[in-house]
């Protein structure tokens, strides 16, 4: 049943930096499904990716084991959690990566510690923080 | 000992007390900062006003130094959350947390959490003990297994049991018993000299299936 072959990554959080991110996987030809509690979210999509069934809404807590199913959690080979919640995000990669067995579950931080703490627990863990530093420090450091 | 709890409710503040009582230093780290005035006005100055997964705030509560950390909020994220920082941020040693939805308690379980409280299976198994015309009692469960629970069953003065040794009872596969509880409160490994008395406790490890069986040795089934 489970076919992790299959190139799909199940996105949780549906904002414009999900989309943009689910269009570059589906122009490797990869699906996804983004998972979001809020249906108007979805408008964020462009609808010609989602008539072609590249790219699938699932509205739902991406907590909650049944809206992860929805998503085809077990044939995932990636998750993303890109809430602006720290604490659904850890929450969620963890029930990804350890009660469904994702290889890579990715999770956004504000915090840096939490990022620090979960990047030692298997956990990829990215900030903007991090990111619009390292631009700022590139333009600013000779 | 120090303690951290997270989350001043009825819960939190109930177990702030009694370890108060036994003379053990405290924190207790909440949100609400009309809450935290009650905690204190009947603990003493014990509340952390504050978010429970900001580093800052727990380690203004003494996480660093605390020998247990217990996380009692309504939310499954916060509380995993916190026990996660107090465990790998601040290296405490024992993590207890209430898991609120029965989906996280095996994630809590798999993630190292210490002490799972499974919230609303306690609730049932508790109301399920009310239940007490078939006399089966739920003790506990089992860590790290989740599918069994320990439970007592209550030999009837009308059962066909009564007088019987323990050794010429038909078990159900892989069931043993490993303590009987006597009316008196008397406590006995079993033997194969000991005989079945009217108001016995059989104790035993089953998983929900097993339950029935051992409900059908003990009341359904006349004896082989």
């Amino acid at each position: 049943m489970t076919n992790r072959n299959n190139r799909h990554t199940v996105i949780m959080g549906c904002s414009k930096l999900s989309v943009a991110i689910a269009l570059s996987l589906v122009e490797t030809s990869s699906t996804v499904s983004i998972i979001d509690v809020r249906r108007e979210a979805f408008d964020l999509v462009p609808p010609n990716k989602l008539s072609d069934n590249m790219i699938t809404p699932v509205q739902g807590d991406g907590t909650q084991n049944e809206t992860l199913l929805e998503a085809s959690i077990e044939d995932a080979r990636s998750f993303v959690a890109l809430t602006n919640s720290d604490l659904y995000n850890a929450l969620a990669a963890q029930i990804a990566k350890h009660i469904f067995g994702v290889p890579t579950a990715v999770s956004k931080f504000n915090d840096p510690v939490l990022q620090k703490i979960y990047s030692q627990l298997g956990i990829v863990g990215i900030s903007n923080t991090d990111f619009i530093r390292d631009m700022v420090l590139n333009e600013v450091i000779e | 000992m120090h303690v951290v709890i997270l989350g001043g409710s009825e819960i939190g503040s109930g177990i702030a007390n009694w370890l108060i009582d036994a003379n053990h230093e405290i924190a207790v780290v909440e949100k609400n900062e009309g809450r935290c005035r009650e905690i204190d006005k009947v603990l003493g100055s014990v509340s952390v006003k504050g978010n429970g997964t900001d580093v800052k705030i727990l380690s203004s509560a003494g996480t660093n130094r605390a020998d247990f950390f217990l996380a009692t909020t309504h939310s499954d994220a916060v509380n995993i959350v916190a026990c996660q920082i107090a465990k790998h941020h601040f290296g405490v040693e024992q993590t207890i947390a209430i898991a609120n939805h029965h989906q996280n308690a095996v994630l809590f379980d798999l993630l190292g959490i210490d002490s799972v409280i499974d919230a609303n299976q306690t609730i049932i198994r508790s109301i399920k003990s009310n239940f007490s015309s078939e006399n089966l009692n739920y003790l506990t469960t089992i860590p790290g297994n989740r599918q069994k629970g320990m439970v007592s069953i209550m030999v009837s003065p009308d059962s066909n049991l009564v007088g019987q040794y323990l050794n010429n009872i038909k078990l159900p596969r892989d069931i043993i018993v490993p303590l009987i509880i006597s009316r008196e409160g008397g406590v006995k490994i079993p033997t194969e000299k000991t005989r079945i008395r009217a108001g016995d406790e059989i104790v035993s490890v089953v998983t929900v299936k097993q339950e029935e069986e051992l409900k059908r040795t003990f009341f359904g089934r006349p004896l082989e």
